[in-house]
């Protein structure tokens, strides 16, 4: 975890960044471009939550789920958890929740990254989904349709 | 290919272990236990999560997609009563990352 929270140009900063080694990555056929593909996709989601007003509307933040609260776009946990009397909503639940049509592309690379980094490795065919899930959200995050505000 | 059952370990069924067992049942059922070797769910009640564990009998992409596309309309289905997450092993590689009070293995 950094120490200072970023911004909204930080996080498409960090983006860019994991995107570009994922390419190259990629180019080399490695699996761990899967990696640096998810942390792209987490960090255009990153900087969505933050930019997107609907987390300055409790009424449409309710109408989506009743227990997001405005403060839930800070949340940078993966996923969340229900103890105490406030949920703490992971970053698969909002884009779940808020951005449905990327929801299949990001899980992908989540799940491709776990594979990877903690599991079995990448299985074979896996990199051109891959890619297909990356700039389907980039192309999302660019086009301004990550918002529900 | 293995033979599915379901074996429950519970001290009690209270609702959060109920919640638990619904969500393995219908994990096994979205997925399709021809396409399973195993599926085991770790139940966190303190935090209301879950961890499922999953064993396909075909580990190549095409089958993790199709189980990822299930396992995002589990979550959407149990979103207000758990935090879900997920991941893929290798049979005989059970490895519980939660509290695991409530633990339901199909095998």
């Amino acid at each position: 975890m950094p120490s200072a929270p970023l911004a909204v140009d930080g996080h498409k900063a960090r983006a860019a960044r994991h995107l570009l080694i994922g390419g190259a990555l990629e180019d080399a056929g490695d699996e761990w471009a899967a990696v640096a593909l998810f942390y792209a996709a987490y960090h255009l989601v990153k900087a969505a939550l933050l930019s997107d007003p609907i987390f300055d509307d409790p009424a449409k933040l309710h109408a989506i789920h009743f227990d997001i609260l405005g403060d839930d776009r800070h949340t940078s946990r993966h996923h969340g958890r229900k103890g105490g009397p406030e949920r703490s909503w992971g970053i698969n639940e909002m884009v779940t929740l808020l951005y449905p049509a990327i929801t299949r592309s990001y899980e992908r690379l989540h799940q491709a990254s776990i594979d990877v980094r903690y599991s079995i490795g990448l299985p074979v065919g896996a990199l051109p989904d891959l890619r297909a899930a990356i700039d389907q959200i980039t192309q999302a995050a660019d086009a301004g349709s990550l918002r529900r505000g | 290919m293995t033979r599915l059952g379901l074996v429950c370990i519970t001290w009690f069924m209270d609702e959060f272990e109920a919640t638990i067992t619904s969500l393995g049942e219908h994990a096994v059922d979205y997925i399709g236990r021809q396409n399973l070797r195993q599926l085991a769910v770790f139940g966190d009640h303190h935090n209301s999560s879950a961890d499922i564990q999953i064993c396909l009998a075909v580990n190549d992409w095409a089958s993790q997609t199709a189980a990822i596309d299930k396992m995002i309309e589990l979550r959407a289905m149990f979103i207000s009563e758990l935090s879900i997450q997920y991941h893929f092993i290798e049979e005989d590689n059970y490895t519980p990352t939660a509290a695991t009070r409530s633990d339901f293995t199909y095998a």
